[in-house]
């Protein structure tokens, strides 16, 4: 009896403790945020706010790491169980048509001059994320914190020999000719057209000129899932298509769809892209660029300095600029993430004020000097000695950005799947289309 | 006297069961009844705490979406191939176990490695390791496939096979080289002197002892693999398209990446009816085992 | 001497056959292993380096990382692992005796709880959430404890009835002759009796907890974060941060590894006596 008595007593005090953990921690601002380069910037942020302001408005923030896999997971189901177990919420601007609901709007707090001591404001940022935030209302939920964009990458020790060497340009006009019906000429990827690219990319795979010093011409991520849907947004917005039409109905089943999904399906079809891209993302297209195998592709921002960088076995290698055009226009998809006020939140008034102290422009060149990409021209502008893609960013997102709205983010898992479906040939790409637009007409309704 | 006795005894086996009735209750038969409820609802973030009534809806969405009667069949085949192989190799490496030889405990430990790594974080791994340009698994491949590029249209569905049987087939040898373990070496020796050879001995001997055994493992193998979801996930999410979807997959995205709660338990209700079954013969199958 | 020679010759093919399979077998751990000693620059070269240079920064990063705690994570696993163990065996025990030896409807529980394991776990992850939020347990040890006792359960359970049925009753009839009432006899004859029993569950038991990654990552944030979790966060917004979890995915690897070393001969043993899950 003695050893059930001992064992009882072990596992009360276990129990005990575990609820003196729950408990403590009473005036912190719980944060959600999520692992990678943005956490590690604002890791190197928050002890300056805690240590100067926080103390003396009384309070300190703490970020919660929720993995990149469960972050929506955890947050929906905080959100669904009307949780105040953190004060804000990660969030983009594509996410709050499912999200914003469960958001306090920011402008009464940020307009409050009690709360917003810190005169943030949201003049100096990029307008276009500053718009991204704002939902129902023409409210804004949240504050923009890192900018996402899409770049064209390209070798550019092929493409300046592409321009200037003369056999190569012959044998480029004979590859478009063959492939694509009509001579083409080489021309500076600034003024590309997706034909070019496609050009180019015939030109620079193995399969069709053998003398092409790389493997394939390009990569084209394929993984099943949101952002890779984006990254063929660029060419379908090029066509003159939208996720939303100007009523704000859902419209995949049209015209420009099937022309931007022929030139994805090209690139999976003809071999333009290595075959593992089908299931390929950010990671593996970052492989195939400093492995040097391809020498084109449609990709992340957040990846320059990983190709582009000293440890990469291709360093300085690449150039950027905003993806290729199509007949209506050239388009460059970007995305802030950010975060806003969880509604049902105790601590509302102090993540106001850290909220608004977020918006200066004192902690948007703090969180770029610690690595983070905060859309505040300014301070992009500023430090574009130390990463000429900062610079790169703020002329393509203001030439050439452009959002999805912020209900995109309800149906970007069903649209990937059809649109892969579509690009692998696993189904005709009239039935894709009209089975996306059917499903999301669906799911749409429901919100 | 009998009587009371009868009824003591009935109470103390009930009290022994009760924490594990209570466990079995509280954390599995609540969550269960809940999350079946929520399949007759038209549940959804916007609207979990005040859900539409549907009846019967989302289970019949669920019957007219191809993508799902598309991910029952790729897991059921995908179920039936990975056990067939897994099973035949477990076997075969038990029986090379089944001897002396030097460094044996090292080599067992060493052969159950794999599955000390959790599927989702090796199958994250394998990312790497089977990448066309960098990987070195797909390096090595290479000589056997001609390609490196394992994870394209051609090869995805063999990789994850082998992916998964690398990590699951130690669970098949444990039960077998077990159950092997337990065959007396006097029968052996005896057909041994009756004159069978090792093949002999193996097939009229050996397995006879051990079927009921192989059987059970064959079916929980089966069904373990029917649900697969942390490795297919990693490696694949289910594309390209929705090609590698398994039903666990499909269930996933519904319920966290699509927030269809209702539309998920009622696939998670509709797949755990149909294991139900299989499940109970199996549990038959178990209990008579243990008579 | 020719028989000598035959059982040399066959021993040596035994031992190649063997290493071969584990080469085949481990090659994704071993690539595992020597990617976490990797620079990222040999990571992704091209064909993939065996012999590079080592270095240690994935493993000081995964150590030394601002706000990433690796040696708490690792903590959390270990008393998550260990004390859901513990329940699994506490609560099985007299369950699995209660079935062996008073029948009743302990079947029917014995069906339930492998059906539990059958069913897909993800069914459970959102009642689950919102149940334990209601609770306000979330973000607990304690929280993730039950559910991993939960799947523990149903193998335990399973082992248990096995080793008990070989038990011999003339011993606990003994025990009773002396007096000792029913709780006695299960504390002081079949506890001790089973503890081989026990160890090689157990392992099973720590296994399973120590690798369980879905209900980890949703029902805890912060406090509760668990190696696996704690490894996945190198899966970050855009990259996944390659040499860093293999280092992490290698540290975290070695308790289960010393624990199955150590024990496989009761492991193995124990094994004889039940099924177990694949």
């Amino acid at each position: 009896m003695k050893k059930i008595l001992l064992v009882v007593c072990v596992l009360a005090t276990l129990l005990l403790s575990f609820a003196a953990v729950f408990a403590q921690d009473l005036y912190t601002l719980r944060m959600v945020y999520w692992p990678g380069p943005e956490s590690d910037a604002m890791e190197k942020v928050l002890p300056y706010f805690n240590e100067t302001y926080g103390k003396d408005l009384g309070f300190k923030v703490e970020m919660e790491l929720f993995g990149r896999d469960q972050v929506f997971l955890k947050q929906e189901a905080l959100m669904a169980a009307q949780s105040p177990d953190v004060d804000l919420f990660y969030t983009a601007s594509r996410w709050l048509g499912k999200y914003g609901m469960f958001m306090e709007p920011l402008d009464d707090y940020l307009a409050d001059p009690e709360i917003n001591t810190f005169g943030g404001s949201t003049d100096g940022w990029i307008k276009a994320t500053i718009d991204g935030m704002r939902f129902t209302e023409n409210k804004l939920y949240g504050v923009p914190l890192d900018l996402s964009a899409h770049f064209l990458y390209y070798r550019a020790d092929l493409i300046d020999q592409l321009l200037s060497d003369e056999a190569w340009k012959e044998t480029y006009r004979a590859l478009s000719k063959e492939h694509l019906g009509v001579e083409m000429e080489p021309k500076d990827p600034n003024e590309w057209t997706w034909d070019d690219y496609l050009a180019a990319s015939f030109f620079f795979t193995k399969q069709y000129n053998p003398d092409s010093p790389t493997e394939y011409g390009n990569f084209t991520h394929g993984k099943v899932m949101g952002p890779t849907a984006f990254l063929w947004t660029n060419c379908y917005w090029g066509f003159g298509g939208d996720w939303f039409d100007a009523e704000g109905k859902v419209s995949f089943d049209n015209e420009a769809a099937v022309k931007a999904l022929e030139i994805w399906k090209t690139s999976f079809g003809k071999g333009l892209t290595p075959p593992s891209s089908v299931t390929g993302e950010f990671s593996e297209d970052n492989e195939a660029l400093r492995a040097g195998q391809v020498a084109l592709t449609v990709h992340w921002n957040a990846a320059y300095p990983m190709v582009n960088g000293e440890d990469s076995p291709m360093a300085g290698k690449y150039k950027v600029v905003a993806p290729p055009a199509g007949p209506e226009g050239r388009f460059a998809y970007n995305h802030t993430l950010g975060v806003g006020i969880n509604k049902f939140s105790e601590h509302k008034e102090e993540a106001a004020r850290w909220i608004s102290w977020l918006f200066t422009e004192e902690f948007a060149k703090l969180y770029a000097e610690a690595g983070g990409i905060p859309p505040y021209t300014s301070v992009l502008a500023s430090m574009s000695d130390a990463r000429p893609d900062f610079g790169d960013m703020v002329e393509i997102v203001e030439k050439y950005g452009r959002n999805l709205p912020a209900t995109a983010g309800i149906i970007e898992d069903m649209a990937c799947q059809d649109l892969s479906n579509a690009w692998t040939d696993a189904a005709p790409i009239e039935e894709s289309l009209k089975n996306l637009q059917k499903n999301s007409e669906d799911e749409l309704a429901n919100w | 006297m009998r009587r009371t006795n009868m009824k003591y005894r009935k109470r103390i086996g009930f009290l022994l069961i009760l924490p594990l009735l209570l466990w079995l209750v509280c954390f599995a038969l609540v969550p269960m009844l809940y999350g079946l409820r929520l399949s007759f609802f038209n549940a959804r973030i916007n609207n979990l705490n005040d859900p539409a009534f549907i009846g019967f809806q989302n289970y019949i969405r669920l019957f007219q979406d191809s993508d799902f009667i598309k991910s029952l069949l790729w897991s059921l085949r995908f179920a039936v191939v990975s056990t067939v192989i897994q099973m035949i190799l477990g076997m075969i490496i038990a029986q090379l176990f089944n001897r002396n030889f030097p460094g044996k405990g090292v080599a067992l430990t060493l052969y159950l490695l794999p599955m000390v790594i959790s599927p989702f974080l090796m199958g994250t791994m394998f990312r790497l390791l089977f990448n066309e340009f960098v990987g070195p698994l797909a390096y090595l491949m290479s000589g056997i496939t001609g390609t490196t590029a394992l994870l394209g249209m051609q090869f995805v569905n063999t990789t994850l096979l082998s992916a998964d049987a690398t990590n699951r087939t130690p669970f098949v040898f444990i039960n077998v080289y077990s159950a092997l373990q337990g065959v007396s070496q006097e029968l052996i020796e005896a057909a041994k002197v009756d004159g069978a050879n090792a093949f002999q001995r193996t097939v009229h001997v050996t397995l006879p002892l051990i079927s009921s055994i192989l059987w059970v493992t064959f079916l929980e193998k089966l069904l373990a693999s029917f649900l697969i979801f942390e490795l297919v996930f990693a490696l694949t999410a289910g594309g390209p398209g929705s090609m590698t979807q398994s039903a666990s997959i499909y269930i996933y995205r519904r319920a966290f990446q699509r927030s269809d709660y209702g539309m998920a338990n009622a696939a998670s209700f509709t797949l755990a009816l149909m294991l139900l079954i299989p499940s109970f013969y199996l549990v038959r199958k178990m209990l008579r085992n243990r008579k | 001497m020719k028989t000598k020679t035959r059982i040399f010759l066959a021993t040596a093919l035994t031992v190649l056959a063997v290493v071969i399979i584990l080469i085949i077998f481990d090659i994704g751990v071993i690539t595992n292993i020597l990617t976490s000693f990797k620079s990222n620059e040999d990571i992704s070269s091209l064909p993939p380096k065996w012999i590079f240079q080592p270095t240690f920064t994935h493993y000081l990063n995964v150590f030394s990382k601002g706000g990433y705690n690796f040696g708490k994570y690792l903590t959390n696993s270990l008393i998550i692992a260990l004390i859901s163990t513990l329940f699994a065996t506490l609560v099985t025990i007299p369950a699995a005796y209660s079935i062996v030896r008073y029948h009743g409807f302990g079947e029917y529980l014995l069906g339930a709880s492998m059906l539990l394991r059958l069913m897909p776990a993800l069914a459970f992850a959102i009642p689950v959430f919102i149940i334990f939020n209601r609770l306000r347990i979330l973000d607990t040890l304690i929280a993730i404890i039950f559910m991993h006792t939960l799947f523990i359960i149903p193998t335990s359970l399973l082992l248990f009835i096995g080793y008990i049925q070989d038990l011999p009753l003339e011993i606990e009839e003994a025990a009773e002759i002396d007096g000792a009432g029913t709780i006695d006899k299960l504390f002081k004859v079949v506890f001790p009796i089973l503890r081989p029993g026990i160890a090689s569950t157990a392992i099973l038991g720590f296994i399973t907890s120590w690798n369980e990654y879905l209900f980890s990552s949703i029902l805890g944030f912060k406090n509760t974060v668990t190696a696996t979790v704690g490894t996945s966060f190198f899966i970050t917004s855009y990259q996944v941060e390659w040499g860093p979890m293999a280092a992490a995915i290698t540290v975290s690897s070695i308790p289960t590894i010393i624990f199955i070393f150590l024990s496989q001969k009761s492991l193995i043993r124990g094994m004889t006596s039940g099924a177990v899950k694949g």
